[in-house]
């Protein structure tokens, strides 16, 4: 596996297609904090509740300046299908193509296995990976609070830097 | 440090609470009535404290996860109207054991059933006034770290095992045997 990517460092870049076949990259997020939200597999039970805790916060986490992305190696008819039938409305991005690039680029491709793992990164408006959530086991979930409380720590030395400034 | 395992909120006396207030074990659940793992481990739960009320309390908040389960804050409300009149437990076993179809006809029928006052359960629920207490579940929750449904922390360190009635007292008599170290 790969080395995970270090934090305040620029982020891995990437250009996936969305459900929507739409090419997304980590550019167009400019001025945004990204929640770049790595999971194994669409449809899984865990994927599921774990992306629709996020769906149900997404008001809150947008609302500390963010955005999420989903990241898997699913197709983009999967990611279509399945966003439709959970009701989500942030993009999911294919990685299918070159097979788990974008995992392997943040070192969470499971080669075993042929998907990603599950995990978090977070990246602030100036694309520095800034801190980063990593699956001990793939079959668990991260607590929602890990999204709040690392947007708010990039948050908070953001206003912390402005009043130095 | 990025950490999701340790539960940050307080019991409070508002809290639903089943056994002794008092007792030194906490079961703390975040469930949704409209998901079917919560409603698989609600007997595990349940009889653990059963078997223990003086030793273990369980503690249940509301976590509804309304995108895919969209009678999940009707039915949190549902609870907390029965709580209103007494009878929170009843109507919690009762949503668990007749899901997933909880229409306001559905849940109107079920309190009927474990006889609370009708006339006041309809008042409550059409001006929604129990929606703010599962919404202030649902906050705590944010905070604590829930991962999905149920989360259940024991004595305030999340467990992820076995929703299963020994594979949870196997953990508690784990920590009783730490304290009398």
């Amino acid at each position: 596996m790969s080395p995970n990517p270090q934090p305040n460092a620029p982020a891995p870049d990437f250009s996936l297609p969305d459900g929507n076949s739409k090419r997304v990259k980590l550019s167009d997020f400019g001025g945004k904090n990204v929640v770049l939200a790595f999971y194994p597999a669409d449809w899984s039970p865990v994927c599921t509740s774990e992306l629709a805790i996020i769906q149900e916060t997404l008001e809150d986490i947008r609302g500390l300046n963010a955005e999420v992305v989903g990241v898997s190696v699913d197709n983009v008819w999967s990611h279509r299908a399945w966003a439709q039938q959970q009701h989500l409305s942030f993009p999911l991005l294919s990685d299918f193509w070159p097979h788990g690039e974008i995992a392997r680029k943040y070192g969470v491709f499971l080669e075993k296995d042929g998907i990603s793992n599950r995990a978090l990164f977070f990246i602030d408006g100036s694309g520095n990976l800034r801190s980063s959530w990593i699956a001990e086991n793939p079959a668990v979930a991260p607590g929602i609070n890990i999204i709040f409380d690392a947007l708010e720590e990039i948050m908070g030395a953001r206003s912390h830097e402005a009043r130095r400034a | 440090m990025l950490d999701d395992r340790i539960q940050r909120t307080e019991i409070t006396d508002d809290d639903w609470c089943l056994g002794e207030r008092n007792a030194p074990v906490t079961i703390l659940e975040y469930g949704d009535f409209e998901c079917p793992h919560c409603a698989a481990a609600a007997p595990a739960l349940e009889s653990v404290v059963d078997e223990n009320p003086e030793a273990i309390r369980l503690i249940y908040r509301h976590f509804p996860i309304t995108t895919i389960h969209p009678f999940a804050t009707i039915a949190a409300e549902a609870a907390e109207a029965a709580g209103a009149q007494g009878k929170f437990w009843e109507m919690h076993n009762l949503l668990f054991a007749n899901q997933p179809m909880f229409t306001p006809d559905n849940l109107r029928r079920l309190a009927k059933s474990i006889g609370l006052k009708v006339a006041r359960f309809d008042k409550e629920m059409e001006s929604h006034v129990h929606l703010p207490a599962v919404k202030e579940d649902f906050r705590r929750g944010v905070l604590d770290g829930v991962n999905g449904t149920p989360t259940i922390f024991i004595n305030r360190v999340r467990y992820d095992g076995p929703r299963e009635h020994d594979a949870i007292l196997a953990v508690i008599a784990a920590l009783a045997g730490e304290r009398q170290v």
